[in-house]
């Protein structure tokens, strides 16, 4: 790719342990549960700060030259390929063409119903576009963790994506029920409460899965493991882990809607709406790093284990209810 | 369901064969004037609606333009614009009325329930003064008792605006008329469909949706299935002996599209292209095929003489109950909600051309001569050749849609919604300009891939530069990984310090 670093630093993989890894069983395994984020200060925390965690991921992204072509390139290839197969939308939707999942998943949904209608068609495209993100998102993922870890994005780091290949299909998959789930929540509970449980089940998803490419790729261990790994770190204490994850879905949908220019159907996007979307995606990158970096420092602090959960204090039967 | 043979004598009627006698001009919504003006256009006149009020969708018939009104229905001079008579209407919601030619020429409107400040819906039509020979109708009503809850199927002569007799539904009706041969078809809210002798007015047979056959004592009612809460709203087509009905439950979210027999009302089929959505165009049938546009966003062509679906072709928009697709020979177009009109063939389905404006569509595309027309929300009149689908020509006429067009020889009649809702009749304009407009949706290659490039040179020129600065001032690593164990401490970036951490 590009990007010659003067100093080579060990690279992280099975072969290779990352050199945080012995870390990991001096450190007290800690788990406060989803919401306890807000109830931890961030200098207690594994995990960076937001704003240390978006700083980095600007830095990873911007200083890779790579990166940034390596999103124009996939995005207009993508349009292209599309407008070729037929497809009939607003470019607006572009926006969110490497977001990472399940909000890419919305992308794909979106794209296969416009292109297809409802039908067996749409369930092929479905799975083949599912595999063409796993492949392409565990591609961009390491070459992300290169980038973080050696400062330099070259053919390793794509060699090593494709071990998060399984892993971020699995993601793939779990998304769409997320989404699903979010679409019954919608249905049963009507358009109030029912909209704040799609973006529940939407955010929450997220959450729990957004670790898993880098866990796959710096760890290499299997899909099950690395989303069980992905979940504990989204756990662990003081990180504002949801924070985040309701951040990135505000500027993924809401805030990419309301600023893309393009809300009508062409094949032939303005140049307004070219350099939003390419921006908006490279924002995605981002993000993708931030998540990256967080989950390269707390790597150390990511329980082997699940952390069973405190028991409350039980009042002692009888022999204490007798002390009187 | 009641079923009522009229044993009165019927007066020859015809349909109005060579006008454009109802809605999407003939009774199977065909939509076609193979004589119709060609463009460029000009508008010739407009007609204002009383304040406050909207218009339907014209007919036109003996050079007028004939619109039902809230308070009135008008018909207008075609020629000159200016009104030639109007009759009071009692009110009820606006739908499109049908005129019958043949040895009388008769107009069928609907009207009521017009609420409590209606006037007595019994009465006869009391023709105002602009009417040249207004006198009550001497003919027997066949019903008298009107029910102000419905609404009431009435027949006007046209010559002289007289009412010839009126039908009280025992529903409020928003369907508008159909009329083939003999016989005026119109739905009502609860789901009842009306055959009704053009010659008396006499019913003569009545379905119900809600029952799974068609009339009394039919057979074959085993392929009908029943439609319980369903109201037929939505113009009813009739072609090769078969009403063609749509039926929509709007709080269940559900449509049933069906046949009956025009004949005896028996039910002949009944499908139930959709779940979830009431959204369904009106059907037009032609050449053995229905065709009916869902909210799944398929165009669909069912076999006319057993529903079993033919083709289906993917719009990429749900579709309007107040559209319908036009069926010149061989050729389907449809319009859906979302801006698109597609050509495709009615022998498969498979899509010939579409067209993408971006702006709602409520009206129905017509055809005239080898030109495709549609009005917009946004107020445009576009034509489109039919043979390449490009934009040939637009106007606007100002805020407000434009919906139902009906075509003349010469001259095309919108009808206009908004502030400024009435009629507004178009003409050929041989001084005027065409165009040729491909479809936004069509890729013109150089232009998109030279705002492409153009846009990823900005955007990673503006992004890649401060990234070399940043690279520069913090380096390519970040340092802090290396035995990182102070994550979430006060961040050290912004110093941009590259010393390493220690080492547990």
């Amino acid at each position: 790719m590009s990007g010659k670093s003067k100093k080579r630093r060990p690279r992280s993989s099975p072969a290779r342990p990352s050199v945080t890894e012995p870390v990991v069983q001096e450190r007290a395994p800690r788990r406060a549960g989803l919401f306890a984020g807000s109830m931890v200060s961030a200098g207690e925390s594994s995990l960076p700060t937001l704003g240390r965690s978006l700083g980095r991921g600007f830095l990873v992204v911007l200083t890779q030259p790579a990166l940034v072509v390596v999103a124009v390139v996939l995005v207009a290839a993508t349009w292209l390929l599309l407008v070729a197969l037929g497809f009939e939308g607003a470019p607006g939707r572009l926006s969110d063409t490497l977001a990472m999942a399940p909000i890419s998943t919305y992308f794909d949904l979106g794209t296969g119903v416009s292109l297809l209608g409802l039908g067996t068609s749409f369930l092929l495209f479905l799975a083949a576009a599912s595999i063409v993100r796993a492949l392409v998102t565990a591609v961009l993922a390491g070459l992300i963790v290169e980038s973080i870890v050696d400062g330099r994005t070259s053919r390793y780091g794509v060699l090593i994506g494709l071990r998060a290949v399984p892993t971020q299909l699995a993601v793939q998959l779990a998304s769409i029920s997320f989404i699903f789930i979010g679409q019954a929540a919608l249905q049963a509970l009507g358009p109030g409460i029912g909209f704040l449980g799609s973006v529940a089940a939407l955010v929450g998803g997220l959450f729990f899965t957004g670790f898993a490419p880098t866990a796959a790729i710096r760890q290499g261990r299997g899909v099950v493991e690395s989303l069980r790994r992905s979940g504990r770190a989204a756990m662990l204490p003081g990180g504002r882990h949801l924070t985040l994850c309701a951040l990135y879905f505000i500027v993924s949908l809401p805030l990419a809607l309301l600023v893309t220019p393009g809300s009508e159907i062409t094949a032939n996007p303005s140049l307004a709406s070219w350099i939003v979307v390419f921006a908006f995606n490279v924002l995605h990158l981002v993000f993708m790093a931030a998540f990256a970096y967080r989950w390269i420092v707390a790597e150390p602090d990511v329980p082997d284990q699940p952390v069973p959960r405190r028991q409350p204090a039980r009042a002692r039967p009888a022999r204490a209810r007798g002390r009187r | 369901m009641v079923s009522t043979i009229a044993p009165a004598p019927v007066v020859a009627q015809e349909s109005g064969a060579g006008a454009w006698s109802q809605f999407q001009g003939g009774s199977d919504h065909r939509g076609v004037l193979a004589d119709g003006p060609q463009p460029p256009y000009r508008i010739r006149w407009t007609f204002l609606a009383p304040e406050d009020e909207e218009l339907s969708g014209a007919v036109i018939v003996e050079d007028v333009a004939i619109s039902v009104g809230e308070r009135a229905v008008y018909a207008v001079d075609l020629l000159s614009g200016e009104l030639a008579w109007e009759v009071p209407r009692t009110g009820g919601p606006i739908s499109t009325p049908a005129v019958a030619t043949g040895n009388r020429t008769t107009v069928l409107y609907l009207e009521g329930p017009g609420g409590d400040d209606a006037t007595p819906s019994s009465a006869s039509a009391s023709p105002t003064a602009s009417s040249p020979s207004a006198s009550p109708t001497s003919l027997p009503l066949p019903t008298d008792d009107v029910d102000d809850d419905g609404s009431v199927l009435v027949a006007l002569d046209l010559a002289d605006q007289t009412e010839r007799w009126r039908v009280a539904l025992g529903a409020e009706s928003r369907s508008g008329v159909t009329i083939d041969a003999d016989t005026a078809y119109v739905g009502d809210e609860d789901g009842i469909v009306h055959a009704i002798a053009l010659g008396d007015g006499q019913i003569r047979w009545t379905a119900d949706l809600a029952e799974g056959s068609g009339a009394e004592g039919a057979t074959g009612a085993a392929r009908c299935e029943a439609f319980e809460g369903g109201a037929v709203d939505v113009p009813i087509g009739v072609a090769e002996d078969r009403a063609i009905v749509v039926g929509r439950n709007v709080d269940g979210g559900a449509v049933a599209v069906g046949a009956l027999s025009a004949s005896t009302g028996e039910c002949a089929w009944r499908v139930f292209p959709q779940l979830g959505s009431s959204a369904i165009s009106a059907p037009a049938a032609a050449e053995g095929i229905v065709v009916v546009g869902s909210a799944d966003r398929f165009v669909r062509g069912l076999a006319a003489e057993d529903g079993e679906e033919r083709w289906s072709s993917l719009a990429l928009s749900l579709f309007s109950p107040f559209s319908a697709p036009a069926f010149p020979p061989g050729t389907v177009y449809v319009a859906d909600l979302g801006g698109g009109l597609y050509r495709v063939d009615a022998s498969d389905g498979a899509r010939v051309w579409s067209y993408q404006f971006n702006e709602v569509i409520l009206g129905s595309p017509v055809v005239s001569g080898d030109t495709v027309l549609l009005g917009l929300s946004d107020g445009r009149l576009v034509a489109l050749n039919a043979a390449s689908g490009h934009l040939v020509w637009q106007a606007g006429t100002g805020p407000g849609r434009l919906g139902a067009l009906a075509l003349a020889p010469g001259a095309i009649v919108a009808e206009k919604g908004g502030r400024d809702a009435g009629l507004i009749a178009f003409e050929h304009n041989p001084e005027g300009r065409l165009v040729d407009v491909p479809s936004p949706t069509e890729l013109d290659a150089p232009t998109t891939l030279s705002r492409i490039g153009l846009a990823a040179v900005i955007v990673v020129a503006a992004l890649v530069v401060p990234g070399i600065f940043l690279r520069r001032r913090f380096g390519a690593t970040l340092p802090e990984l290396e035995g990182e164990d102070d994550a979430g401490t006060e961040d050290d970036v912004e110093d941009g310090k590259t010393e390493e951490t220690e080492q547990p």
